[in-house]
């Protein structure tokens, strides 16, 4: 049965006729053999009867005429008949006329039945035939036929008959159904063939013929020719859209990639890879190992135990790496891909390689620039600082210069060169220096001249030294100032933990001269449950030194109001802590409150507006801020510098200096 | 079996063949002649079982076939005793003794005696054209135009039939008849 269903249209059509050609024949042949087969004893004896009524009416004359010669001849004409064995003659005395074929004895005529009736024993059809002339018996005629030799015969017969018919019967089918399932076949055929050469080709703009309209195979074929321009407009879209989406994938600029999990090696990569990396992709896709032989050996070890852990978790993921172009250039890939899995194994890895190096040299140089700029502004700073130390060390120094110039004066007013002129006298009357002294008149006045000048010495002495030490107190200041300067200089982007109260006190000290000389008065109101900050040193006393510079300027250009400056400290919001400066000063107008920290910003005429915006800057980066407040021109202003509370378990790491 | 069988129908036919039986054990020590003469009435009787006569012979359809015979009766009681009783076709058979002067068309069988040798063709030339079965056993009867004529060879009687003789009569004959017969034409 399965070999009948993968046969061919034809041959299966061709073996069903047969089939039901063979059948149709079959039953015929068994009806037919089976009526000849139960009809044949019948058959026989009616023509045995029939032949021995013609033998016996023959026989009539030879009877009545008592020619047993002419009666033999007539027998004699049984011979002709092969299934008699014997016939013979009697008259009605019982006495044998005339016989033809096998003898016939008084015991085998015993066997005979009547005449008029016939009988079959074992192979033979005994007949007894009366031989009546003119309705007057003359004789009986006795026959023995053998049945069987003729029913082997028939049977014989119809075999072959039935063996021509069924060889007849299967050419005509053949060739009839040859002919005839054309019609059915040819339609199919073709459509099969059609459907085979698009299933070949894929091409899509095939068309079967319609042969025959109207029936099933003509709309058969009219829904496949349908179907196919369906698909062909499918076919169509979706190569265009393939054509859309591969020139997509193209065009995007990175690798699209497609590998195996456990060699890395490329099923699919996009044309971009010879742009970005310089290697065609069909090295891509033939070299084995390509990915791994052409990592930067640097992270060659590291990058491919990465996606080899990737690829065993089956999550998205990203990370970068460097590769090493065909011109030797290193790139920067960043790696963006997914695992598919299928049935929990991992079958492919897909993603796309990102060339990175651009931005990765531009973060260099950003990061390089910061530095820079950072170093810049941190000179800057300490120039600030500087400046602000130079002021005050000025006029420190103004002040050891006016010692100095009075010292100067004094020593120069001294009566030091009188004295000498009396030492020279008193060499001059050696010998005669008691009588000099007690007698001369120039002489009598030594005394006392040496004691009036020794009193103006001591007095001198006594200034000197007092000026002297003003003088060395200054020094001291300066000292003071400049270590100051340089321990700020010294450290620098390191984060620490400090009190905002000293911080504040130290940018005090550094103007400290100026508070005097611009007679203003300062108001510390610090609190002392304030708790450390957690801040670059430099930048906050940059800030405050700003903020206070700033604040004395402001009081400076309103000379009106009382100068009077109040730095607060304590803490802010929970985990903040607050420092500020407000002065009596000028103020700030409303306009000018949202632009005053924009770079570039500035009321003073040599400013150059890049403390409060750099101030600005460096308290957000420290996590902190810096706000003004200010009523307006003449309500003078309040800056306000929120910083982070230290946290005591961990410090920030530091991340400008490494 | 064979005495079932051959109980007889009639009982004349068993007769027939009775008498038959016996004339023919009675006859072989007896006179050849007679016996030959027993033979020919019965084939006389046969011939007319043979034979077809064309309706115009009869006056009816039960009307007797009648045997006649000019001459010497040869055969005495023999074929009165042979046709009595019988029938053939359906009609009776009657035998008359006639003389040659006799109209003898009234016969459908005409048994011409050896008496009668050397008036043969006067009377066959009288019965030209009748449906008369002319009969004989005198020698040249075929040749004067006779259609049966008795042979008498290795001493079994033995006839000839002029059938041309016979069709130009209107008679019809037997094949099977014709085929026991020697065939015999007139000059």
């Amino acid at each position: 049965m399965k070999r009948f269903r993968n046969l061919p249209i034809q041959q299966k059509m061709l073996v069903m006729t047969l089939l039901i050609c063979g059948a149709v024949l079959l039953v015929a042949i068994v009806a037919l053999f089976t009526f000849q087969v139960l009809n044949f004893r019948s058959n026989f004896q009616r023509d045995t009867t029939t032949l021995a009524a013609v033998i016996a009416n023959n026989s009539t004359a030879a009877l009545a005429f008592n020619d047993a010669s002419g009666a033999t001849e007539v027998l004699a004409s049984l011979e002709a008949v092969p299934t008699v064995v014997s016939a013979c003659l009697v008259t009605t005395k019982g006495t044998l006329f005339a016989q033809a074929g096998k003898a016939e004895n008084a015991q085998s005529l015993f066997q005979y039945p009547p005449p008029g009736q016939a009988r079959f024993t074992g192979e033979y059809l005994l007949l007894a035939q009366p031989v009546i002339l003119d309705k007057k018996q003359v004789g009986t005629l006795y026959l023995r036929s053998n049945f069987r030799q003729t029913f082997v015969k028939l049977l014989t017969f119809y075999g072959l008959m039935i063996l021509g018919v069924t060889v007849v019967s299967i050419g005509l089918a053949v060739f009839l159904s040859g002919r005839l399932q054309r019609i059915i076949t040819d339609p199919i055929l073709h459509l099969a063939r059609t459907a085979q050469i698009v299933g070949e080709k894929k091409d899509y703009s095939l068309r079967a013929t319609v042969s025959s309209c109207g029936d099933e195979l003509g709309s058969l074929t009219e829904s496949f020719n349908e179907m196919l321009s369906r698909i062909q407009s499918q076919d169509a879209a979706l190569s265009l859209s393939q054509q859309r989406m591969e020139a997509l994938i193209h065009s995007i600029d990175g690798i699209v990639w497609e590998c195996n999990p456990d060699t890395f090696h490329f099923s699919f990569v996009s044309q971009q890879c010879a742009r970005i990396l310089g290697f065609p992709p069909e090295a891509w896709l033939t070299e084995a190992g390509f990915w791994q032989n052409h990592l930067h050996p640097d992270d060659l070890a590291k990058t491919v135990q990465l996606r080899r852990d990737q690829a065993r978790a089956g999550e998205p993921y990203s990370y970068e790496y460097r590769m090493l172009a065909a011109d030797g250039r290193v790139v920067w890939i960043r790696e963006s891909g997914s695992v598919l899995a299928e049935n929990g194994h991992a079958v492919a890895m897909r993603g796309i390689f990102l060339d990175f190096t651009a931005q990765k040299t531009a973060a260099d140089e950003l990061e390089k620039l910061n530095r820079r700029l950072l170093d810049t502004s941190r000179r800057a700073g300490m120039a600030e600082v500087a400046t602000g130390v130079l002021h005050n060390v000025g006029n420190v120094l103004n002040s050891v210069s006016v010692s100095a110039t009075l010292v100067g004066d004094r020593l120069k007013q001294s009566k030091v060169a009188n004295l000498r002129r009396a030492a020279s006298m008193l060499r001059e009357q050696n010998g005669h220096l008691a009588e000099f002294l007690t007698h001369d008149p120039k002489g009598k006045l030594l005394p006392d001249y040496f004691s009036t000048v020794a009193n103006q010495l001591v007095a001198e002495q006594t200034e000197l030294v007092t000026e002297m030490n003003s003088v060395g107190q200054h020094i001291e200041h300066i000292k003071e100032i400049v270590a100051m300067q340089q321990n700020y200089a010294k450290v620098s982007g390191a984060y620490e933990n400090l009190s905002a109260a000293e911080l504040t006190e130290d940018a005090l000290r550094i103007n400290a001269a100026a508070f005097d000389r611009h007679g203003i008065h300062l108001v510390r109101e610090f609190d002392a449950a304030t708790p450390a900050i957690c801040v670059d040193r430099h930048k906050i006393l940059q800030i405050l030194i700003n903020l206070i510079r700033n604040a004395k300027y402001a009081m400076d250009a309103h000379p009106t109001s009382e100068k009077k400056l109040v730095i607060r400290v304590g803490p802010a919001a929970p985990g903040r802590v607050q420092i500020a400066v407000c002065d009596s000063g000028i103020g700030i107008a409303p306009d000018n409150l949202i632009r005053i920290f924009q770079h570039g910003f500035t009321t003073k005429k040599e400013g150059h507006g890049f403390g409060l915006h750099s101030a600005a800057n460096a308290a957000k980066e420290m996590g902190g801020c810096l706000t003004v407040q200010s009523d307006g021109l003449g309500q003078g202003a309040t800056f306000v510098l929120e910083l982070p509370v230290a946290n005591p378990t961990s410090q920030r790491k530091d991340l400008a200096t490494n | 079996m064979e005495t079932r069988h051959i109980m007889p129908r009639s009982w004349r036919l068993g007769c027939v063949c009775l008498w038959l039986a016996c004339g023919w054990l009675a006859v072989a020590e007896d006179n050849a002649d007679v016996k030959d003469y027993q033979v020919k009435a019965i084939y006389l009787y046969n011939f007319t079982e043979f034979t077809v006569w064309p309706a115009s012979a009869f006056a009816s359809s039960n009307a007797p076939i009648v045997i006649g015979i000019v001459g010497e009766d040869p055969f005495g009681k023999t074929l009165d005793v042979v046709i009595n009783g019988e029938t053939a076709h359906g009609h009776p058979l009657v035998v008359k003794r006639l003389r040659a002067d006799e109209d003898l068309r009234s016969c459908q069988v005409l048994f011409i005696a050896s008496s009668e040798k050397k008036r043969i063709s006067g009377l066959l030339q009288k019965l030209k054209g009748s449906p008369v079965l002319t009969v004989s056993d005198t020698t040249d009867f075929a040749k004067q135009g006779g259609m049966v004529t008795f042979l008498l060879i290795q001493k079994t009687v033995k006839f000839e039939i002029n059938q041309a003789a016979a069709e130009a009569a209107g008679l019809q004959i037997s094949a099977k008849l014709l085929k026991l017969a020697y065939t015999a034409k007139s000059n």
